[in-house]
């Protein structure tokens, strides 16, 4: 093994190639505190250890270095034969966000078939948002791995490129898999609300509570005015959560016609819904919710009441 | 009067196989803000030497192969 000038570095390498795994691992512990970037190759070293806790324990350093000096070797650490491995590359080369990775990442990504390794790869080239990622991660919406579908939908929801919605819509509407849509959904946020409006007023109507939750949130995010009546339908959805979205989403959009259905949302069982309801009714602001927050003054829930008395002092303010 | 047999224990338990601290490892022991912790001579495992544990926890937390287990009494959980 080569020899380094530092003698606290010289030592880690010294017991790294030590017969015994459990010095190797410790030695790994250790290379962490040296702060010198010669560090790295030992790290990479260790990566490739025939024993899993010295690769584990190297995973975990990865991230106190220049990762893009180790991309090689972090994305062959995704084929790992233990998994705690595999996670700390993928989380590894997530947090890369570094130009110069994307290209190897590119190119495993080109050749590589392990659903684990091809969505960590994904998860990597994220937030790098480059224009390269965009045609494997819509090849990727068609794998049969619902992971990687879902981790495709991230690469393309951080690219927003106005010529991915028809897929994106399309992956929120008729994926199998629910966590899926629900990605899709929420990264539907950048198109311009004319285009995608319709297709989230859909999802409202979604049979997974997840997605009809999203759906809400991302017609809040676009300001979809049409969308009012949709959302005045949620919130009589069977579950509170969704109502919640509802009520929020309505309150973002000022919409003054929600109001008695809000008022009937603050007088529900459901202390959460109430909230939101509350919290809507003061954002929109108009005269006609003040009865319901008056009466909310006298809430049960404490938080219900401090929002009452926010939501009165904007009715006051806009009066 | 016979005189019983004398039992103590402390609330830092090393899980000697699995320590680690015979291989160079003295993460415990270095996290430790009281220097409870020490290197038992005759195993070259880390072990409690003084009571005077804080139950602040890094010990068990950090501990590579999750070999510490800090027993919070009752009272204070």
């Amino acid at each position: 093994m080569k020899t380094y000038d530092d003698p606290e570095l010289q030592a880690i390498a010294t017991k790294l190639s030590s017969d015994d795994p459990g010095i190797r691992r410790v030695a790994v512990l250790e290379l962490v505190d040296t702060g010198d970037p010669d560090a790295v190759e030992l790290v990479i070293h260790a990566l490739q250890d025939p024993d899993t806790h010295v690769r584990q324990e190297a995973a975990k350093v990865v991230d106190e270095f220049e990762a893009e000096d180790m991309a090689d070797a972090l994305i062959a650490a995704l084929s790992d034969s233990d998994e705690t491995v595999r996670n700390a590359a993928a989380h590894a080369l997530a947090d890369l966000k570094d130009p110069a990775a994307a290209e190897p990442l590119l190119q495993a990504l080109e050749t590589s078939t392990d659903s684990f390794v091809v969505s960590g790869i994904l998860r990597a080239l994220k937030p790098l948002r480059t224009q390269d990622a965009q045609r494997p991660a819509l090849k990727r919406l068609a794998d049969a791995d619902a992971q990687v579908r879902r981790e495709a939908v991230g690469v393309i929801g951080w690219l927003k490129q106005p010529e991915n919605l028809p897929a994106l819509v399309e992956t929120a509407q008729h994926d199998a898999d629910p966590e899926v849509r629900r990605a899709a959904t929420g990264a539907l946020v950048y198109a311009n609300p004319s285009q995608v409006g319709q297709a989230l007023i859909g999802l409202l109507a979604d049979e997974h509570w997840q997605v009809r939750c999203e759906a809400a949130n991302s017609i809040a995010k676009l300001e979809y005015q049409a969308a009012v009546s949709a959302l005045i339908t949620a919130t009589s959805d069977d579950l509170w959560q969704v109502r919640e979205k509802a009520v929020d989403a309505l309150g973002k959009l000022g919409s003054v016609e929600s109001i008695p259905v809000l008022g009937e949302c603050a007088a529900d069982a459901m202390s959460n819904l109430r909230k939101a309801a509350i919290g809507a009714l003061g954002t929109i602001a108009h005269s006609d919710g003040r009865p319901y927050v008056v009466t909310a003054l006298d809430d049960p829930d404490p938080d219900v009441r401090k929002l009452a008395r926010w939501a009165i002092s904007k009715l006051d303010a806009a009066a | 009067m016979p005189i019983a047999n004398h039992h103590s224990s402390v609330p830092v338990i090393v899980d000697e196989d699995k320590c680690i601290a015979d291989k160079g490892c003295t993460v415990c022991i270095d996290v430790c803000p009281l220097d409870v912790l020490w290197i038992n001579e005759d195993t070259g495992k880390a072990h409690m030497k003084y009571d005077e544990c804080w139950y602040c926890m890094p010990c068990e937390a950090d501990c590579p192969t999750d070999a510490v287990t800090v027993n919070i009494p009752y009272l204070l959980r």
